[in-house]
């Protein structure tokens, strides 16, 4: 049932891509997802997708993965497309009905929100699939180091996020077990009205809850146990380092970013 | 020999509860020692490890640590020379990797980088798990949990380990390893052992045992003088040794010696006697 879940899976192929700084990988990807709003020409999303592609294909992981990552938000995708197509007017009407109409720009919208959606999908794919969940974590703390200076817990945060991270899997068995043990004692999770199988969630969520608190507890002692004092005055084990490839990486986004606008100005 | 641990009339009441978890406990840990403290469950023993860690605030008495009154202002030097291995392998495990667990209690000592590395790498390959340095809690046994857990410890070089029921959630095999591990350990470290158990077996390899029954020390002494009290074992909700129960199976039958016998003198002892039948 949980094998289905995309979120932290990685999987590792050492792909150039994989080893770049979790840092570069996780900013150029939201600078990606924020460049592509820019484009608005067949030409631009030509240009974008190929790009993406050449990505997606350095990473050496099978394109299954991609497949797997925009399957369960295909109806989304679908949907609004459709509305997009249905409720843009201007150019030429194909086709009118009520307040229904497609039109010229309505399906040349729809178009470009579909090759958005593709775009972003298939670019955080390659961040999920290509860095460790730990790794994601650390780039997180790392970029979120000059907040420090407004006061906000970064040492804190970072560190709720790599326990949190550590205990998904645990967590998972557990929710599994104890599915199990009540399906033993007669709990039927899989038929029924919607409102029985909503009540039925409540024997697996309630235990769930209370090991949750006493598994915090048992930590926080023995983190206490372990000297830890708070994240100020630590020292890191794992440090992150930037290389020349990371700044190549760079590079070549800031090139994308100049064909990209080119292609906006002359088209 | 000095005592390291030495707690005076120590008692803890829990605030939701009748009855004192602690009560009145006076005793010496001598530097050096295993000492193993048995007591059925709920008999307060891991209370009284929390107590002497400084993780338990307790009402009355004091502990001293290598002649140092436990106190708010200088328990975090004190558990400096404490290592303390928990009863759950998933619950202790902080870190994201086993590397990053080991390490843990290092980056909170604020020690540099690369000393960091070599002891930690020094603490896995001594509990044989240097292999497994890259791999998330997920994909170990409870037994290799346990392992890194004492690499934790070990890394920090404690001058007192100890152990809460650390073996309980193991297999036979499992525990077998930690076990012998621990004796290395030890060896190696000088390292005064405190181990919390209600495994009789366990509490047969140490030097000192301390019986607590609901929050009170009923009795110490050597696991001679401790293992030999079969039926007040038995009273006090424990099990008896196996050398012990072969005893009382014979006792009818053969004059055993009273003195307190492990396994091997057990059967030393019925080779001689079936020798001297014959």
């Amino acid at each position: 049932m949980f094998s289905k879940v995309l979120f932290g899976r990685y999987v590792p192929t050492n792909s150039f891509i994989h080893r770049l700084d979790p840092r570069a990988k996780l900013v150029l990807s939201f600078y990606f997802i924020v460049i592509i709003f820019f484009a608005n020409s067949w030409l631009a999303y030509a240009f974008l997708g190929l790009f993406t592609l050449v990505v997606i294909l350095s990473t050496k992981v099978k394109l299954g993965f991609f497949w797997d990552g925009i399957k369960p938000l295909i109806w989304i995708i679908l949907f609004t497309v459709i509305l997009q197509m249905l409720f843009s007017n201007g150019g030429h009407i194909y086709w009118h009905w009520g307040i229904f109409s497609i039109t010229q720009f309505g399906l040349i919208n729809g178009g470009y929100i579909f090759c958005r959606f593709l775009l972003i999908i298939c670019m955080s794919t390659v961040l999920t699939l290509t860095t460790p969940p730990l790794l994601i974590a650390d780039a997180v703390e790392s970029l979120m180091k000059p907040l420090i200076k407004i006061k906000v817990p970064v040492y804190e945060i970072a560190l709720m996020l790599s326990i949190a991270l550590r205990f998904v899997p645990t967590l998972l068995d557990e929710t599994q077990k104890i599915m199990n043990a009540q399906r033993a004692r007669g709990v039927d999770f899989s038929t029924g009205s919607i409102w029985k199988r909503i009540k039925s969630v409540i024997p697996i969520l309630i235990p769930l809850f209370i090991s949750a608190f006493n598994r915090a507890d048992e930590l926080a002692t023995a983190m206490e146990a372990r000297g830890y004092r708070g994240g100020e005055g630590r020292s890191k084990f794992r440090i992150l380092q930037w290389h020349g490839k990371d700044t190549a990486a760079c590079l070549v986004m800031v090139v994308v970013t100049i064909v990209l606008v080119g292609v906006r100005l002359y088209s | 020999m000095t005592a390291i641990i030495s707690a005076k009339s120590v008692s803890y009441h829990y605030p939701d509860e009748k009855g004192d978890a602690l009560h009145d406990l006076s005793f010496d840990v001598k530097q050096g020692d295993w000492v193993a403290v048995v007591g059925h469950n709920g008999s307060g023993k891991s209370t009284l490890a929390k107590a002497i860690d400084g993780l338990l605030d307790f009402n009355d008495g004091e502990i001293f640590i290598d002649g140092r009154l436990i106190q708010e202002d200088n328990i975090w030097d004190i558990r400096r020379k404490i290592g303390f291995v928990f009863q759950n392998p998933d619950n202790q495990f902080v870190g994201a990797t086993v590397a990053d667990d080991v390490a843990f209690g290092l980056e909170n000592r604020h020690v540099p980088r690369t000393e960091m590395i070599t002891k930690v790498n020094e603490a896995l390959t001594m509990v044989g798990m240097s292999e497994f340095a890259d791999r998330e809690p997920a994909t170990l046994s409870g037994g290799q949990k346990q392992r890194v857990a004492l690499a934790g410890v070990v890394a920090m070089r404690p001058e007192i380990l100890i152990l809460d029921e650390a073996t309980s959630m193991l297999d036979p095999e499992g525990r077998e390893t930690i076990l012998t591990l621990l004796k290395q350990l030890r060896q190696q470290y000088h390292l005064t052992v405190l181990a919390i158990t209600h495994d009789i077996d366990e509490a047969a390899m140490a030097d000192h045992i301390l019986l607590i029954d609901d929050g009170r020390l009923v009795d110490q002494g050597t696991p001679a003088e401790i293992l030999t009290q079969g039926d007040r074992l038995l009273e006090l909700g424990l099990d008896v040794p196996f050398g012990e129960k072969v005893k009382r199976a014979l006792q009818d039958e053969l004059q055993v010696p009273k003195e307190y016998m492990n396994s091997n003198r057990m059967v030393d002892w019925l080779w001689q006697k079936l020798n001297l039948t014959k």
